[in-house]
């Protein structure tokens, strides 16, 4: 019998369900935790976005090292109040070609298909038709981009998350249904809700077809809640 | 069997906190949902006879519910098992695709994860069961909490004005046989491949904590590397009303879909199959699901041939079955509310109890004395699928509430239990969680 519990399975839940309304674990008397927080990424749609953006940060950080050593060599501080060196930044414009082609085939894997452009585009996004050779033929939503989480470069190889394009202009759409304004490439806050933990999600599951059940007369229409202990 | 009183630790609430999926309720002083709570805590404290009495009844109860199910959808005369279904207002949609879920468990199959009988057991030692929870069994991360709750007080509370007798133990193999059958599903379903999503209406707190506490015992004790995710019933909303994930959905050919448009491979739900049968009635979508459902190619939790147990119906269909068994001593007398032979009218002129078939826990329920009623509880709109009236049985009390008592069965052993108490006679939304404890000689520490 466990006999106290564990909270790994509950982080690593927490970050798949952004749910609001239990206590955090670490710190009891904190208030709770917001519903969806807003969080670093970068987000880039093409390869060339990536290096530039990646070649500035390069450069910014050689700029700050140099500016670190050299101060450490004028005036070292007094022990341990050393301030911390600039931190490297984890995606290299090198690793950009790479980490690009991720995102398509991570766009290739997810994308749901569906059988008609209208269908496709009821959530909202830009549709094209499926490429040659796909597992199912149809349409599928456009790819329009790709974050990389801040929290994932400094911790463990990046993995990219992508979006895509929306029927409006200036939009992209996460692959939850949440539409998010385009406003510019390299840094940016998103909802923590747009990245999926680890362990990866299963592939070639990809939904056919209309899909029902999401309207006010859909799943959940007819339950009469019992409220608490009603089951 | 008796109550015992307990002290309230302190820093309980932290304790609760630090310690259980479902912190909020049980720590809110407010909502008296946890015994510590309440001015004066108290237990149940059983003997070792007594635990084995109940272990035994929960088994031989689930060897019962097989048995009837066996029957149940055995066609001995053409017709028959149509006509059972029907009896249990089940769509006739679906009726091919619930015979085809009971085939499919032999050989194994369509797998179930838990099951909770709640059972009236007197002083007197009358073991009976109340009803079924075949499909949406709530209440286990209370079961984990009580167990975190009795280490507490073995290991820290010892010393205080209300210690447990020297060998207390709990009768909680909860744990255990969930990640027993935990392995058992990760094996069959091949849930390394599929991974599994877990359906929770995100309006019910008490869902998503119940889910939480199956995944922790999923990812501490079998894999933690298996992919799951939360799924809402109609799709969770932020504070301004927009939309953050979208909810459950049906594609073209039947399969359910999450909300990044995935079919759901593998599917533990909170929520009844009647509910998604009325839900898809409403939607026009009926037949494409039953179809899917006929095909057993998406594996759900709780399996389709659950929802024959869990209908209320199923209490009366067992009675007629067992009534001239030695073991209906585990049973009520149970008909439905439409029988008038002498024994169901004779039932309805003295106490029993009228229950809708599909309402869930306490809702619809009431207790009438032959010439009128002594308590009833809101119908929230159940009943209209017919009722069913029980025996009635005095339930227990202590400190001023009446108490049952939850008995998991989980492949076919008996897991352990979890007890609500409640001011009315009627168990219901309102319930206090009391946790128990098990004593050979009760011997008390000096």
């Amino acid at each position: 019998m466990q006999q106290y519990l564990v909270i790994s399975a509950f982080i690593a839940t927490q970050l798949i369900t952004g749910c609001s309304d239990m206590a955090d674990e670490d710190e009891p008397d904190s208030p709770e935790v917001q519903a969806n927080p807003m969080v670093a990424a970068r987000f880039y749609e093409t390869t060339e976005q990536c290096e530039a953006d990646t070649k500035k940060q390069e450069a910014d950080y050689a700029t700050k090292l140099k500016a670190y050593q050299d101060n450490q060599l004028k005036s070292p501080p007094p022990a341990g109040q050393a301030p911390n060196p600039p931190q490297k930044p984890a995606l290299r414009a090198a690793d950009c070609a790479a980490q690009m082609a991720a995102a398509r085939q991570e766009h290739d894997r997810h994308a749901p298909v569906y059988q008609t452009r209208q269908d496709c585009q009821v959530d909202g996004v830009q549709c094209e038709p499926t490429p040659a050779g796909y597992a199912t033929s149809g349409y599928r939503p456009r790819y329009g981009g790709s974050y990389f989480y801040i929290g994932d470069l400094l911790h463990r190889s990046p993995a990219p998350r992508t979006v895509y394009q929306g029927l409006n202009a200036g939009e992209i759409v996460t692959p939850q249904g949440q539409v998010l304004p385009k406003t510019h490439t390299g840094l940016v806050a998103v909802p923590q809700e747009t990245n999926l933990a680890a362990p990866s999600r299963p592939t070639g599951y990809a939904a056919k077809g209309t899909i029902t059940g999401r309207s006010s007369s859909g799943f959940g229409s007819t339950y009469k809640s019992t409220g608490r202990g009603g089951k | 069997m008796q109550a015992i009183k307990v002290i309230q630790r302190p820093r309980w609430q932290a304790h609760i906190r630090e310690h259980a999926y479902q912190a909020d309720v049980l720590s809110d002083p407010a909502q008296k949902y946890w015994i510590e709570a309440l001015p004066e805590p108290f237990a149940i404290q059983f003997r070792t006879d007594e635990e084995t009495a109940i272990a035994t009844a929960t088994e031989k109860l689930w060897e019962m519910c097989v048995a009837f199910l066996d029957r149940f959808f055995t066609e001995a005369e053409a017709g028959e098992v149509d006509r059972r279904l029907a009896q249990l207002q089940i769509p006739v949609a679906y009726w091919e695709a619930i015979k085809l879920s009971w085939d499919r468990t032999v050989p194994v199959e369509d797998l179930s994860l838990c099951t909770r009988f709640d059972l009236a057991v007197t002083e007197s030692g009358q073991i009976k069961l109340l009803e079924i929870n075949g499909e949406t069994p709530l209440l286990g991360a209370e079961t984990i909490y009580q167990w975190n709750w009795y280490v507490d007080y073995k290991r820290n509370h010892q010393n205080s004005k209300y210690p447990l007798p020297s060998d207390a133990n709990q009768f909680n193999d909860f744990w255990d046989r969930i990640a027993g059958q935990w392995r058992r599903i990760v094996a069959d379903y091949n849930l390394k491949e599929t991974g599994i999503s877990f359906l929770v209406d995100e309006n019910l707190e008490e869902d998503r904590e119940m889910a939480m506490q199956l995944i922790q015992i999923l990812y501490d004790d079998v894999d933690p590397d298996i992919h799951v995710q939360i799924v809402y019933l109609r799709g969770l909303r932020d504070d301004a009303g927009n939309e953050v994930q979208r909810g459950l959905g049906l594609d073209a050919d039947g399969y359910f879909v999450d909300h990044v448009n995935q079919r759901i491979p593998v599917l533990w739900k909170m929520y009844d199959w009647s509910d998604i049968q009325n839900d898809m009635a409403n939607d026009a979508t009926t037949d494409v699901l039953a179809r899917q459902l006929e095909s057993g190619a998406v594996k759900v939790l709780e399996p389709l041939w659950k929802q024959v147990l869990s209908n209320k119906g199923a209490l009366a269909l067992m009675w007629e079955q067992f009534k001239d068994s030695p073991d209906r001593e585990y049973l009520l007398a149970t008909y439905f509310d439409r029988d008038i032979s002498v024994e169901a009218t004779g039932l309805i002129l003295g106490m029993h109890v009228r229950k809708p078939m599909l309402g869930l826990e306490g809702v619809g329920t009431s207790i009438d004395t032959g010439v009128g009623t002594l308590e009833e509880r809101d119908s929230l709109g159940y009943g209209k699928e017919g009722l069913i009236i029980q025996a009635y049985i005095e339930l227990p009390q202590a400190f001023g509430y009446h108490y049952t008592i939850g008995s998991w069965v989980i492949d076919g052993e008996a897991a352990g239990v979890i007890i609500r108490g409640d001011t009315s006679r009627i168990t219901g939304r309102h319930c206090l969680i009391i946790p128990h404890i098990v004593s050979g000689d009760g011997l008390f520490i000096d």
